[in-house]
């Protein structure tokens, strides 16, 4: 099959999160509430997926215009694409590039899956402890349940 | 090593020197010469927002007996909880009415995390909901230690429901903390003891040399262990499936005659309330030893105040 040279087109001013595990470009897009920025500012986003890329076969791409991400919104993209690659742009060219590390420690992205657990009953921001990268193992800091695959369910931004 | 001021909440905070430091402290404490008076002017507030017998009962003397007192409440249907007072907010009042110490019990998860960093006092957890209760851990270590003079190189069997029993995963987890435990999980398959702490006992294998096993009958071990930590068949978590619990409790039932082959350096223990898995007549026998096990509940606790009341260094 012949490679189809289909790209997106670059941005002048914003960031660009590459190399995202092919199919969660969505999940992402979703979790750092983009839709809701891009029909409130109107700036350019794209979403590519499925592309093609000589070390993951295939990727999803995210280019998103007049934007920058938060401590947060990067630990969710960490957590969510741990090999993903996060560029600034300015003036149409790349000013930083870097890849995306999982943390430590992450704040109030993720429920806790425990329904017994006071974070799901009080007003408390979570607290989650990364036990393990691979697989993505969290911890909750209250009640101390440990959950991965499925089970993290990220708290999805509804506001700016 | 210094526990003034800090907060007792769950085990996984605690060191195995920390640990140990705890446990010299209870006799330190019990030979006392001034024990009466160790926290006098001192006021622990109870937070009990869930019934509780003897560890309600236990921090209480605990605290009289060091000269101190106490105040709080054991029955949240009293306070402003019910009037949808947050966890944060009956925590921050409390904390600001003089008190030196919040014990808490919650019916939730993580609540005692949580008054932890609403209080600027120590806190210490006295069991939120299934999650962990430290101090019945603290105790069980302490007898343990008590009776077999060490916690290193034991062979410890827990017994009945391993599944839903806060201790039996407690006092796990602690146990891997010492070196070369070889731990014996009986239960039947419905109860059995919850695959990720299995995972757990493994990765120490290495680290600890810590073995693990699992069996179904408690007469294949009672000649080899030297601590036999039975547990109540909980029938309230088996909904439906009542006469399954009938069965287990018939199963997973100690009696005197058992334990004829016992070592002698061999003791029972339980965290009870015991139902009907401790046979009357093992009473009787010198390898009984729940009731002191209770007892010493109120050492441990005893120590506890003093330590992060700055009352015991």
């Amino acid at each position: 099959m012949n490679k189809r040279p289909i790209t997106i087109a670059k941005i002048e001013r914003g960031i660009v999160i590459d190399h995202i595990p092919a199919g969660y470009a969505f999940l992402i897009s979703q979790m750092l509430g983009l839709n809701a920025l891009a029909r409130e500012t109107g700036d350019i986003m794209a979403i590519g997926v499925n592309f093609e890329s000589a070390s993951m076969k295939r990727k999803d791409i995210i280019k998103v215009e007049n934007f920058s991400l938060s401590r947060d919104m990067l630990n969710v993209v960490a957590l969510i694409a741990p090999h993903a690659t996060v560029s600034r742009i300015a003036d149409g060219l790349v000013l930083e590039k870097h890849k995306v590390e999982v943390p430590s420690h992450v704040g109030d992205i993720v429920i806790c899956p425990d329904p017994f657990c006071v974070t799901n009953h009080e007003e408390v921001p979570g607290k989650f402890i990364v036990v393990e990268r691979e697989p993505l193992t969290l911890m909750c800091h209250y009640c101390e349940t440990e959950f991965f695959g499925p089970l993290i369910k990220y708290k999805e931004k509804t506001s700016l | 090593m210094s526990f003034q001021g800090r907060d007792i909440i769950s085990m996984n905070d605690l060191t195995r020197e920390e640990i140990d430091e705890i446990l010299t402290k209870v006799q330190e404490v019990q030979a006392h010469p001034e024990k009466k008076t160790l926290c006098k002017d001192k006021v622990s507030a109870m937070l009990f927002f869930e019934p509780s017998t003897r560890t309600r009962t236990s921090f209480e003397v605990a605290m009289r007996n060091l000269g101190g007192e106490v105040g709080g409440f054991y029955d949240a249907n009293i306070t402003s909880a019910v009037k949808d007072e947050s966890l944060w907010d009956t925590v921050k009042m409390h904390d600001g009415y003089g008190f030196d110490v919040i014990v808490i019990r919650h019916p939730l998860k993580g609540a005692a995390r949580l008054a932890a960093e609403a209080a600027r006092i120590p806190v210490i957890n006295a069991g939120d909901g299934p999650n962990q209760h430290p101090t019945q851990t603290l105790l069980d270590l302490y007898s343990i230690k008590e009776t077999q003079g060490t916690l290193d190189g034991l062979t410890v069997a827990m017994v009945g429901d391993l599944a839903n029993g806060r201790t039996v995963h407690s006092l796990t987890e602690a146990l891997l903390k010492y070196e070369g435990c070889r731990l014996i999980f009986i239960s039947p398959r419905d109860l059995a003891m919850p695959r990720f702490l299995i995972d757990k006992c493994e990765k120490a294998a290495d680290r600890h040399k810590t073995t693990v096993l699992e069996g179904s009958r408690i007469e294949d071990y009672t000649g080899e262990v030297d601590v036999l930590y039975m547990t109540r068949i909980q029938i309230e978590r088996l909904g439906e499936r009542k006469a399954l619990a009938e069965k287990f409790r018939s199963i997973y039932r100690l009696e005197a005659s058992m334990l004829k082959g016992a070592r002698p350096n061999m003791k029972v223990m339980h965290p009870l309330p015991r139902v009907t898995e401790i046979a009357p007549d093992v009473d009787q026998t010198p390898y009984a030893y729940y009731f002191k096990q209770a007892r010493n509940g109120l050492f441990v606790r005893e120590a506890l105040l003093g330590l992060v009341l700055g009352a015991v260094r």
